[in-house]
């Protein structure tokens, strides 16, 4: 079963993530911020196979985190998926060169997030085993 | 007290006016103004009573011999010979148009309730043109209905009346 | 759900609390960022918002969000008490809070207030970006935004090519984007597989929405190394809403790749041609100064072009009184009038006609676009398209005009096996023609396809209740019918006619610009339609002539030449054919024709030869008065039937005389 670090400050946003990726077979941690979803990743007993996390978040947001996770060799091969209402292109942009790995823009669809969940720990994994 | 009950009574004015020895009237509010006649223009080969064409100031219009229209000789202009110049609202258009009348009477004021329904004295003319009537002194005058007697399907009707006329002739 | 809408409800409320507190920090210390921090809190509010399907909060929350970017961009920088205002849209989104479905009418009227005040914010600030934003297109396309566009909606041809194996239903983040893509607006996405299999090649995909170029490769930005894309920005207005767009994708789905991006331009380029037309027409002038155009409401225009004509009719008075009072002063004070009254008009005439060409690039592409997509070989003819009509009717005329060409093809014209079959050519052929009768132009557009089943129309009437089964409709009445409004033929509806606009729409169209249309049909021949349309401005050269006692006008324009001859001539002539110059032709003596016989005939007789439509012929007048300016004026329903009339002027003392259409003339005569 492939495990999802949810991260996300707002906690109805959260649960209804959680609840949504568990009925689609899905493990799930979760995490308020960037901070604590870094404090989470480091520490996690449990193996994480992707970190789903919100943009605008408090002490540490997504980008933040994203740059955090991808600049440290230890994390690095955690996929990272930002989920948000941004829609600024040059923000994309750069996340995308801190190695995101994708953008879910809300609202979004959930065949389509767990698609893309799916596909993006697929890809993760294989890259990993080259 | 009295006197707002006879307010109440809304007070319709008719212009009568004479084709040949008879007397008509139509509703007021329908003329836009009586005028004397200018040239005509006839227009060859239209039904008798479209008798032609007139210039109103620029604006051409077209001109009915009223009493052909009711089947009454048509009219010699003289003197008293006038144009009640009237608007018609046809299928969201207004029509203006001229009508020739042997003579302009005068604008009688009379209650809404005083027009008595289809007569049945007046069987000479097609009931069907007819808005009702009223009583002025002795004699009973004619209400036309306007927006029938002139309409543009009526004068289509005509001219088919007379395709199919000159049709049986043919056949004779 | 309603446990997280509890959460929701206590989280979002924290989050306006805080936008709150932000923004009345800012009425008191003009700070950018308070209204940052508002931003941000709007922003998480809304993103929750549209998790929990709360649409009108979130949609509201955008607009309250967009006005804070402006401000916090110093694109709304004098907009009074606006700390102010937008509390007010937060005190709303808390009541909204607790009525998000809008179920209270007090509220949602409030929100309909409100939605039309943040979004008139919102244009200052669009406006504020536009004028700061000076790369866009070409100045061609900028009159075309101002024209067409006032959502900034463009549309787009994307082309995306798998550079690994896609296929259908394994969940490739592609179809989520490509869903995505879809959900801007309107759209047509069509997929090429290979060899028939799941494997997705190719997906051409057609959109119209507010995102920019860029914001439409930002969605692919993710899997750039797996598919291929190209963005075309076919146009800056939504394609999806003009006519024939439609079939042109269904000839795209027919055309080889590398040819359907000129497809495309090519049918945007034919739709400009009549949009931007008028201001390239000034623009030959000079380049760098912006052509020197104005706008000028139509109803000026209107007023002006009556004044022309009466203008011109005061002077054909003049004229007459110069004529019987030969003061060479007046005379030569007359002239000068004319002349500038002739200058004068001319100029009224290029400022309110277009040749209806105008239109025939649309109308061409249609004619081939529908043709390909439902398999039948047509030949359009075009003549007359030099005839000229008023500016403002052209464009009303395209749509009515475009949904009778689909019409033809569609229900008119057969398929080239049904043709053959009936011994036709294979290629149909479908005729528009455009010519001047009097105060109108005609248009008429006919094929020589299977006619107008009347039966089937008489059917579809008594089923729809239109008629009784006692009526006995003649045949013009049955084909009145389809004008009838729910008359539409539905029961063959295809993808080229059936676009739920019926004929009523067409009439109801032509109607508003007091114009008329008429259909005949001949079974298996097949079916004209002719559109009436009156001229504004209609002043012709014109030959003024007499006949017994009337005067009629002919225009000038079909004039070829005058003879004199003796009356009893025409007598001799059994045949009714004249020899002029060694020539044969026929003739219509006016006298005899229109039954004109107050007068004696005259000893000598003149013969005015004119080119008509199908034929030449000579016109018999007893005299021949000269040219004449003639304002054109509508001789009224009423003489709807003297079709040989087609309209009537008014002569300088006052009197009127008729405008003959020889036309009409020769077909009465026929008939």
């Amino acid at each position: 079963m492939k495990t999802v670090l949810v991260v996300d400050d707002f906690a109805s946003i959260r649960k209804a993530i959680v609840d949504t990726l568990k009925r689609h077979g899905f493990n799930t941690v979760e995490a308020t911020d960037g901070k604590d979803a870094l404090d989470t990743l480091r520490s996690s007993e449990a193996t994480i196979d992707l970190v789903l996390s919100d943009y605008n978040m408090p002490v540490m947001n997504g980008f933040q985190l994203l740059q955090a996770v991808k600049s440290d060799d230890e994390l690095k091969h955690y996929p990272v998926v930002l989920l948000t209402s941004e829609k600024a292109n040059d923000k994309k942009m750069m996340a995308k060169k801190a190695g995101l790995d994708a953008w879910v823009e809300k609202p979004y669809k959930i065949d389509n997030l767990i698609n893309l969940l799916n596909y993006t720990i697929e890809k993760s994994k294989k890259n990993d085993s080259v | 007290m009295n006197y707002e009950i006879d307010t109440a009574k809304a007070l319709k004015s008719f212009l009568s006016f004479k084709l040949a020895d008879k007397t008509f009237a139509l509703e007021v509010e329908k003329v836009i103004e009586i005028i004397e006649v200018p040239k005509i223009t006839s227009i060859p080969k239209a039904p008798a009573h479209m008798k032609g064409v007139i210039n109103l100031r620029g604006q051409v219009l077209p001109l009915i011999d009223t009493c052909v229209k009711f089947g009454l000789p048509a009219i010699e202009p003289d003197l008293n010979t006038c144009i009640i110049v009237i608007d018609l609202l046809l299928k969201e258009k207004t029509i203006r148009f001229g009508a020739m009348v042997s003579q302009v009477l005068e604008v009688l004021e009379k209650e809404e309730d005083h027009i008595h329904a289809s007569p049945s004295i007046e069987a000479n003319y097609n009931l069907e043109f007819v808005k009702g009537i009223i009583k002025e002194n002795e004699d009973f005058i004619v209400v036309l209905d306007i927006d029938k007697t002139f309409s543009v399907e009526e004068v289509k009707l005509m001219k088919n009346a007379n395709e199919k006329k000159t049709e049986t002739s043919k056949t004779k | 759900m309603t446990q997280y809408d509890q959460m929701f409800r206590e989280e979002g409320n924290e989050q306006l609390e805080i936008a709150e507190q932000a923004l009345l920090s800012y009425e008191s210390h003009a700070d950018i960022r308070y209204i940052e921090e508002a931003f941000r809190a709007l922003h998480t509010f809304k993103g929750g918002a549209h998790i929990f399907a709360l649409t009108n909060l979130g949609d509201f929350a955008h607009m309250i969000e967009s006005v804070l970017d402006g401000i916090r961009h110093e694109l709304l920088t004098d907009e009074p008490r606006i700390a102010d205002k937008l509390l007010k849209y937060l005190d709303h989104l808390k009541k909204l809070m607790n009525d998000p479905e809008l179920k209270d009418s007090q509220i949602q009227l409030k929100n309909n207030q409100l939605v039309k005040e943040i979004k008139a914010l919102s244009s200052k600030i669009s406006d504020a970006i536009k004028k700061s934003d000076q790369s866009k297109e070409t100045a061609l396309l900028e009159a075309f935004i101002e024209q067409e566009d006032e959502e900034n909606i463009s549309t787009y041809y994307l082309t995306i090519q798998p550079l690994i194996d896609i296929e259908t239903g394994s969940g490739h983040p592609v179809f989520g984007i490509l869903d995505d893509i879809q959900e801007m607006g309107d759209h047509k996405m069509k997929p090429a597989f290979k060899n028939d299999n799941s494997i997705v090649v190719r997906w051409d995909l057609y959109v119209a929405c507010q995102a920019t170029r860029e914001d439409l490769e930002a969605q692919f930005m993710f899997i750039e190394d797996e598919v291929e894309l190209t963005v075309h920005k076919i146009a800056n207005f939504n394609l999806f809403n003009e006519l024939g767009f439609e079939e042109l994708l269904n000839v795209l789905d027919k055309t080889p790749t590398d040819q359907k991006l000129t497809e495309l331009t090519g049918y945007v380029e034919s739709l400009k041609e009549t949009l931007v037309a008028d201001s390239a027409d000034s623009d030959t002038t000079g380049k760098g100064s912006k052509s020197g155009s104005i706008r000028v409401s139509t109803s000026k225009i209107d007023v002006l072009m009556n004044l022309v004509s009466e203008l011109v009719t005061d002077q054909a008075g003049l004229k007459m009184m110069v004529s019987s009072s030969p003061d060479p002063q007046f005379e030569g004070l007359v002239e000068n009038i004319e002349r500038h009254i002739r200058q004068l008009r001319d100029i009224a005439f290029e400022m309110t006609l277009v040749p209806i060409d105008r239109l025939m690039g649309k109308f061409r592409r249609l004619v081939r676009d529908c043709s390909i997509s439902i398999n039948k070989e047509v030949n359009f003819k075009v003549t007359g398209e030099n005839t000229e009509l008023d500016k403002i009717y052209i464009d009303t005329l395209s749509d009515p005009i475009m949904h009778i060409l689909r019409n033809c093809l569609d229900h008119g014209i057969e398929s080239p096996e049904e043709r053959s079959k009936k011994g036709k050519p294979a290629i149909g052929t479908i005729s528009l023609d455009a010519y001047y009768s009097g105060a109108y132009v005609h248009i008429e557009i006919s094929d020589d396809g299977r006619g107008l089943n009347i039966q089937s129309i008489q059917n579809k009437a008594l089923e729809l209740g239109l008629i009784n089964e006692n009526d006995k409709p003649s045949t013009s009445e049955i084909y009145e019918l389809i004008f009838q409004p729910g008359f539409s033929t539905a029961q063959n509806v295809t993808n080229v006619s059936g676009r739920g606009v019926g004929m009523d729409v067409v009439k109801k169209n032509i109607e508003d610009i007091h114009g008329e249309i008429n259909i005949s049909s001949e079974a298996g021949k097949g079916t004209k339609f002719t559109i009436k349309v009156p001229l504004t401005l209609s002043i012709i050269d014109a030959l003024l002539v007499k006949a017994d006692h009337s005067h009629f006008v002919l225009p000038l324009q079909i004039v070829h030449k005058c003879y004199e001859l003796r009356y009893d001539s025409l007598t001799d002539d059994f045949n009714k054919l004249l020899v002029l110059d060694n020539k044969q032709i026929p003739f219509i003596d006016l006298r005899t024709e229109l039954s004109l016989d107050k007068t004696p005939v005259p000893e000598y007789c003149n013969a005015i030869v004119v080119k008509c439509r199908k034929m030449e012929l000579a016109i018999i007048t007893d005299e021949i008065i000269g040219e004449y300016q003639a304002v054109l004026k509508s001789v009224s329903e009423y003489y709807k039937h003297q079709e040989f009339v087609s309209g009537a002027t008014i002569l300088g003392d006052g009197s009127v005389a008729l405008v003959l259409d020889a036309d009409k003339l020769v077909e009465q005569k026929t008939n």
